[in-house]
């Protein structure tokens, strides 16, 4: 008889797996819908357990077959790369072509020479880290597939020259949510590099679902990325098994980040970090994930929230530890907070609400990144922090911008205009996502305080310190002019009311329930789960920061019922007092807000945001930024050839 | 013990911070008036304002006003009881912010021209003072190696010591936060500035009166962190407290003509070049000092 962690972790592995290819075969609206709810159903139930048993220790398990299963994962590997090299063929492009051939050599020597002496000594390990991402993958993953089912609905509607694909869409999605529980819950770096390439493949192929000319390039923009990563990880193992080419102890996660000798693994660390730039959108490799916002808005909020992106992180933030000792990790830290501050000041020049959201996750990535790098344990905490409170706030960002766009034909900031008044739900879901990812008494708050924190300790704590400062004051305008257009009196009457898909409705309120409630529980998060992990990790860890942070709690908690209040003062409404006409320094306004203009004819007096592109702009700052980044990247592999250390 | 005192200091904060704010107003108006051969209003004027306002008729370009500029004026009042009670700096700055944010979505809420463009500016305006407030938390870490103001006043050496560069740069951006300058943001007090009133244009009566008495809080929480580089000293901090404060009015005074983009360039490039370089060269001189 298995132990029940084990059965809940192949429940993960597998049934995504078969809910994917039952929905490949079963091409029925109903029976889609039936499909994706039971088995959401079961993927939520079955992480919720194993985060829990992950609670009162570490779960460890060895199994058996691990060398089989690695013959297995190999086959899946060397199809992951054919596939790639056949599309790269089909559509003529030289770059992934040649990149994906690499890729297919360098795993074929690894398993040639590599594998038959590789002996492992954890197939699956479920510490409180990866309960979390568990969590988040299993609740955030799965709503926003079932999200899609009512988003589809209308994609396909409003996009009437794409071929109805649902069957392969959906399906691919639920492939994406194996790979990333594989990811998350396998010990070897060999098993992690094969999910690595799945993920590759399914955004690749969700990119590029609807065919046009755009979507075909920028799927394969992103595949070409990460492939560099790709081969990056492969790389990084290969050179792991030269240091012990049984690969005992330096394979598994755990004995890695233990390894008694720190100073033989900085080439490794510098290329683990390429791998997690890749596929967390740093900044030389930023423009996969702007180029991924083609794809239908679930695909985006997948990619953002609770997959590929959160992949990346994750990687970089397990070897947080190794990262705290070389000065590749300096190098790394100085990348994501690089990336910070030059794609919040992109967000600033943007008006189309997907890029806003894009470039902002890129920025916060930017910091989760630095956190890594810099891998003290307070900087650890607020890297699981802000990955947690990212993903929640982020998707309900994103399924809120999709729904928004099919009922005002629109993703434009600027028309999103009094839409409180307009789409009330939607529109207070999107305050609330909006509010979490920047505005005390957040969450991202939160983690920002921490990484400060954090920063102020560490080795260039000050230049970190300075970057942040700058970084999270263009925060602040991008998102509050977007709030501030939610907010916006309409002179025009509301709009008539459109219905809203149940399977839209379900998720968007959840995780706006969940942006809240992780924003309240933030302390039990942090004891419960983040605690125990940091005192697993590091030997003689004593949690100073959190400690401050309760003194400020009972701040939080006023600042939290202020809003209440506020909300609740909101709903009750102010009847008494007259409803005047704006101002429009003394011209003639009539009811409608309209003024008289020179003819005597009424004209709508329209006012839009500041992007000040000339300053933010993607033309002005890309091309310095990138150059920049890679010589950073270049230092970063200098060192670590040189086996710098802290 | 800890406890009551940062009570009391919350509690004296609430209660005394509207009379000095409001003083300290009619001070600067009296003094701007004599510096342009006028006579000015008497002292009081600025109470006699809000009472006026205070009892208008309540009128709204959208209602939602009243609870934005309300929210403005309790969570500026909040920030300022967390920074007297001894809070944590850091909180202080992103509760400043919030309360920030509220007043200009009371501003978009109009969707009138001159409020958006308003709102936008008042907007460019934190986004331009966010950094050296960050910097200045950071700087008071580095310094005592506390966010906490408590500690930091326990502190036996006072902070200027170390962070005058920091403490230059939030005198710098004083300017802003006072709303002397630029005269085409937010709602300097010139009458002849092209936004008339910019972020506040729409607002009127009570809520006019809100936003009023939030500034005068406001004021006191500025002038108040650039007393706590003067903790060992409190008498020298005063005194230098008001210089600074007589500097701008006089800075005022001298620059009627300073535009919002100007004042982004020098603010940020002060911020970099006064207060970061400050931190720089502490960061590599020591790191956190104690």
């Amino acid at each position: 008889m298995y132990q029940p962690e084990l059965v809940a972790i192949l429940v993960l592995l597998l049934v995504p797996l078969l809910a994917a290819v039952l929905l490949a075969v079963l091409n029925r609206d109903n029976l889609r819908t039936g499909i994706v709810g039971i088995a959401s159903a079961v993927i939520i139930a079955t992480s919720l357990y194993l985060a829990w048993s992950a609670l009162s220790g570490p779960v460890v398990i060895a199994l058996e077959y691990a060398k089989q299963i690695g013959v297995w994962l190999f086959i899946v590997e060397i199809a992951v790369a054919l596939a790639i090299i056949v599309l790269s063929l089909k559509y003529r492009r030289m770059l992934p072509l040649v990149l994906g051939a690499v890729q297919l050599l360098l795993i074929c020597i690894m398993e040639l020479f590599y594998a038959e002496s590789v002996s492992m000594s954890a197939a699956f390990v479920v510490n409180d880290f990866t309960a979390i991402m568990v969590l988040i993958i299993g609740i955030i993953g799965t709503l926003i597939c079932v999200y899609a089912l009512g988003y589809m609905k209308d994609y396909h509607h409003h996009q009437e020259s794409v071929p109805q694909r649902k069957a392969y869409f959906f399906a691919m999605l639920f492939v994406f949510l194996t790979a990333m529980f594989g990811i998350v819950l396998s010990n070897s770096l060999m098993w992690i590099l094969c999910f690595w390439e799945v993920t590759t493949l399914c955004s690749f192929l969700l990119i590029g679902y609807s065919k046009t000319p755009e979507a075909v390039t920028n799927s394969f923009r992103a595949v070409w990325m990460n492939l560099v990563g790709g081969i990056a990880f492969t790389l990084a193992i290969i050179s792991l098994l030269n240091i012990d080419p049984t690969g005992s102890s330096v394979l598994g996660i755990t004995d890695i980040i233990h390894y008694p000798d720190m100073a033989a693994l900085t080439i490794p660390a510098a290329l683990i970090a390429i791998a997690g730039l890749t596929k967390a959108a740093q900044m030389p490799f930023s423009s996969w994930l702007t180029g991924a916002m083609v794809a239908p808005t679930p695909v985006s909020a997948l990619l953002h929230s609770s997959t590929m992106v959160k992949a990346g992180v994750y990687l970089l933030v397990v070897f947080a530890p190794i990262f705290s000792q070389t000065a590749v990790g300096t190098a790394l830290a100085f990348i994501g907070l690089f990336t910070f501050v030059i794609t919040s000041a992109l967000a600033i020049s943007q008006s189309n609400a997907k890029k806003v959201l894009a470039y902002s996750t890129i920025a916060n990535l930017g910091l989760i990144t630095t956190c890594a790098g810099i891998g003290t344990p307070t900087a650890v905490l607020a890297a699981i922090l802000l990955i947690i409170f990212h993903a929640v706030a982020k998707a309900l960002l994103f399924l809120c911008v999709g729904a928004v766009e099919h009922r005002i034909d629109s993703r434009d900031i600027e028309d999103m205009d009094g839409l409180l008044v307009r789409l009330p739900l939607l529109a207070t879901m999107m305050v609330i996502g909006i509010c979490g990812m920047y505005l005390a008494p957040f969450g991202m708050l939160i983690s920002k305080w921490t990484a400060v924190v954090a920063f102020l300790s560490a080795p260039f704590g000050w230049a970190f310190v300075i970057m942040l400062a700058f970084g999270s004051a263009l925060t602040i305008f991008f998102w509050t002019k977007w709030l501030g257009k939610l907010f916006m009196r309409m002179s025009g009457p509301p709009a008539a009311a459109a219905v809203l898909h149940v399977s839209e409705k379900i998720p968007v309120v959840v995780m706006g329930a969940l942006t809240i409630v992780c924003c309240i529980g933030f302390i039990g998060i942090i004891h419960q789960f983040i605690d125990p992990y940091l005192t697993s990790i590091y030997p003689g860890y004593i949690d100073t920061a959190t400690v401050a942070v309760l003194d400020n709690v009972l701040m939080l908690g006023i600042m939290f019922v202020i809003l209440a209040v506020l909300i609740a003062a909101a709903h009750a409404g102010s009847k008494s007092g007259r409803t005047l006409a704006p101002y429009l320094c003394g011209r003639g306004v009539d009811e409608a807000g309209r003024f008289r203009g020179s003819l005597g004819v009424y004209k709508e007096a329209k006012s839009s945001n500041y992007y000040l592109s000339e300053y933010f702009g993607e033309d002005v700052l890309m091309k310095p930024a990138c150059i920049i980044s890679i010589l950073i990247i270049i230092v970063m592999f200098v060192l670590a050839f040189l086996g710098v250390m802290i | 013990m800890n406890l009551v005192m940062a009570a009391a200091g919350a509690v004296l904060f609430l209660i005394l911070a509207p009379v000095i704010g409001g003083l300290i107003s009619g001070v600067d108006r009296v003094l701007t008036a004599r510096m342009q051969s006028r006579r000015g209003p008497p002292v009081l004027q600025p109470f006699y304002d809000i009472s006026k306002l205070w009892h208008k008729e309540r009128a709204f370009a959208n209602p939602v006003e009243m609870i934005l500029t309300s929210g403005y004026l309790v969570l500026i009042a909040l920030s300022g009881a967390i920074l007297f009670s001894g809070g944590d700096l850091l909180l202080v700055v992103f509760a400043l912010a919030l309360s920030h944010t509220f007043l200009i979505l009371a501003a978009y809420a109009a969707n009138a021209p001159y409020s958006t463009v308003g709102a936008e500016r008042e907007l460019i305006g934190v986004m331009v003072a966010e950094p050296i407030l960050i910097l200045l938390a950071a700087g008071f870490f580095m310094v005592t190696g506390s966010f906490f103001v408590s500690d930091i006043l326990a502190d036996t050496t006072s902070a200027i010591v170390y962070l005058p560069g920091v403490f230059l740069a939030l005198f710098a951006v004083l300017t802003l936060k006072l709303r002397k300058s630029p005269f085409d943001i937010a709602t300097s007090h010139h009458a002849h500035q092209e936004l008339v009133k910019g972020v506040t244009s729409s607002l009127s009566g009570r809520t006019l009166a809100k936003v009023e008495l939030a500034h005068w809080y406001e004021t006191i929480i500025i002038l108040a962190m650039m007393l706590l580089f003067f903790a060992a000293n409190p008498i020298l901090g005063i005194i230098v407290v008001i210089i600074c404060y007589f500097l701008e009015i006089l800075m005022d005074n001298l620059f009627p003509r300073v535009t919002w983009k100007m004042t982004v360039k020098s603010l940020w490039t002060i911020t970099l070049i006064l207060g970061a370089t400050n931190i720089a060269v502490l960061g590599i001189l020591g790191g956190v000092i104690v």
